[in-house]
């Protein structure tokens, strides 16, 4: 399996990017050679030299340190915000889809409620009721994209229980948590893992966006899309200040979908988290339906 | 054969139901039938006969939307319909363990062979993992498979006899009082399926086990059973000793599948005519007689009732049963 990962380039790319932003986040205190939150107004706007690698900020900041350190508020979050939405959303998914009726219909009417708006402009909601801030955006990320994850594994839950080996299983007297924790749950990740792989992408960019519009980190907080924002006014002057987080941004965002693309070839053949094809007078044979003659 | 045999299973008016958009399906219709101790019951018949569905209902699984209607499972005097779901888990594996045909499916596709025997060992006796996995090699072993290789191998590495024997270490790792092998040998070449049927006929006797045999396979079932039941759409329409029923059967139905059988028809194969019924539409009568070549006027308006007409034979036809009054009335006058 890691083999096969390994050898698909696009996806040892992602794996790679992932695997140097992560490191040298990480290792900011290390790394950065100036604390990213005193101002020294008499720096501000310095170019890159010997003492500060990128130049420093309108405030006298060392901008490589603040992206390092924006680097790893944006992760921290990003991955708590997808723990949380895990928590949430897999057990939602599998007690609605293993309990059926009532459940189903109770979670998955709510779960609609949450699908029916757009989810940044819910998640803008959500943090303008509950006030701006980190932990606000996590929560208001959180309330959104459980649905999601929800609903995939409810699907798959429909569809397994159906299946022999639950039969076989029961009648050789497994309860109900035994069949869901060793049948169902195996069964399930897989495909949840490809998602969420390809969704931290998008959670890098929400609360990107969401401090970017001020909601989220506050400052002095370093935070990519606080950090952008913070440029606009120097977009010409300074083009660098908005540029590198910026690329910081995509980079990332780019390393997870090509890392989640690359993990969905090789766990989730089936095609349960690929996007449905659109056209169906399409000449080309949909990929799919390669995977899933080559599977079986 | 033998009268010996204390009676460990014995079903008594089972009925199962299905509710289906086309209306009433009856799929189980008044079943009755006992194993005994050590005992092997065949129950044969074509595909859509309602053999899986008695099978499920003596587990109390019968996929929606099904239901046991009413009847009497005794096993070792419990009624098994009267059980809470709790009680109802631990006698499934522990006292009925159950095979089925597509060994592939049985087992999941993401776990390997030795945690599925492992998790029917835990979910009903108190062992650490380490005894539990020891046990489920052990088993393992003794139906022939290399333990440790075929205990960490996932579903599809194994062969379709490996896998299958390793789904009856599964069944037989809590040693059930009755086996259920549902079509459990039909998927396995001759020789497979004759070492398997050698090692469940030995085990009949040594463990005190009782077998119920399910299969469409005629020659596979007097091989290893010591009784037969016949069932037809939903209802058994003969059953007796393995050797009477195949030697001298009464139903039409049976004689006519034995005649199309190159085991026990030795001449020209006569295939039965038309097709089966649909359980849907029955007709009122007998549900053979579109079929059967003796049908006669009440055999399309009475159903049947499954009566005994030779000594621990019986069968469910109006043709005999009317012989049968004949021949007494001759006798009483």
């Amino acid at each position: 399996m890691t083999g096969r990962l390994l050898r698909d380039h696009l996806s040892l790319t992602g794996l790679v990017i992932i695997i140097l932003i992560f490191a040298v986040t990480m290792a900011a205190p290390v790394l950065a050679p100036h604390d990213p939150l005193p101002v020294e107004l008499s720096e501000r706007l310095r170019s890159a030299d010997d003492q500060y690698p990128l130049g420093t900020d309108p405030l006298g900041r060392c901008l490589y340190s603040r992206l390092l350190y924006g680097g790893r508020i944006t992760l921290q979050y990003s991955l708590s915000v997808l723990a949380i939405i895990l928590l949430i959303g897999i057990p939602t998914g599998l007690l609605a889809g293993y309990l059926g009726g009532m459940v189903d219909g109770l979670l998955m009417r709510v779960a609609d409620v949450v699908l029916a708006f757009p989810n940044l402009i819910l998640a803008l909601v959500v943090t303008g009721f509950l006030g701006p801030g980190l932990i606000n955006v996590m929560i208001a990320l959180a309330v959104v994209s459980w649905v999601q994850y929800a609903r995939v594994v409810r699907g798959m839950v429909l569809s397994l229980k159906q299946k022999e080996f639950v039969l076989a299983a029961r009648s050789a007297g497994t309860g109900p948590l035994g069949i869901i924790w060793h049948h169902l749950v195996p069964n399930v990740l897989p495909p949840v893992v490809v998602m969420a792989t390809l969704n931290l992408g998008g959670l890098v960019l929400s609360i990107a966006t969401l401090s970017f519009l001020g909601l989220g980190a506050q400052p002095p907080v370093p935070e990519w899309g606080a950090m952008i924002n913070e440029a606009r006014n120097y977009m010409v002057s300074t083009p660098m200040l908005m540029l590198l987080p910026g690329t910081a941004i995509a980079l990332t965002v780019l390393g997870f979908n090509l890392l989640g693309d690359g993990l969905r070839d090789v766990l989730d053949p089936q095609g349960f988290t690929r996007p449905r094809q659109q056209s169906a007078g399409s000449s080309k044979p949909s990929p799919r339906l390669f995977s899933r003659r080559g599977s079986q | 054969m033998d009268n010996v045999h204390k009676q460990v299973l014995e079903v008594k008016n089972l009925s199962a139901n299905f509710y289906t958009s086309r209306g009433l399906i009856r799929a189980a219709d008044n079943i009755n039938f006992n194993v005994g101790q050590s005992e092997c019951l065949a129950i044969i018949g074509e595909s859509g006969a309602g053999k899986s569905v008695t099978a499920l209902s003596l587990l109390r699984l019968v996929p929606h939307p099904g239901r046991i209607e009413e009847g009497e499972i005794n096993l070792e005097g419990r009624d098994l319909l009267q059980l809470n779901p709790k009680e109802m888990r631990r006698v499934r594996g522990e006292d009925l363990a159950l095979v089925f045909q597509d060994s592939l499916s049985t087992f999941n596709p993401v776990r390997t062979i030795g945690s599925h025997i492992c998790e029917t060992i835990t979910a009903h006796r108190k062992l650490s993992s380490a005894e539990a996995r020891d046990m489920a090699r052990c088993k393992l072993a003794e139906m022939g498979l290399p333990a440790e290789r075929s205990f960490r191998s996932f579903p599809f590495q194994l062969s379709g006899g490996m896998r299958q024997r390793a789904a009856l270490a599964m069944a037989m790792s809590l040693h059930p009082r009755v086996l259920i092998a549902d079509e459990a040998t039909t998927s396995l070449d001759v020789t497979l399926q004759a070492q398997i049927l050698h090692y469940l006929k030995k085990h009949l006797q040594e463990c005190c086990m009782s077998l119920l045999f399910i299969t469409h396979d005629l020659a596979a079932a007097a091989a290893v059973a010591d009784r037969v039941a016949v069932m037809y759409a939903g209802r058994i329409v003969e059953s007796g000793p393995v050797r009477e029923v195949f030697r001298q059967p009464l139903h039409p139905y049976t004689s006519a599948l034995l005649r199309s059988h190159p085991s026990f028809c030795p001449g020209r194969l006569e295939p039965i005519n038309g097709s089966p019924p649909d359980l849907a539409d029955l007709s009122p009568g007998c549900a053979f007689s579109p079929r059967c070549l003796k049908g006669r006027e009440i055999c399309r308006n009475k159903v049947p009732s499954l009566q005994e007409l030779w000594p621990e034979q019986q069968a469910a036809c109006h043709f005999h049963q009317a012989r049968k009054n004949d021949l007494r009335e001759a006798a009483v006058t």
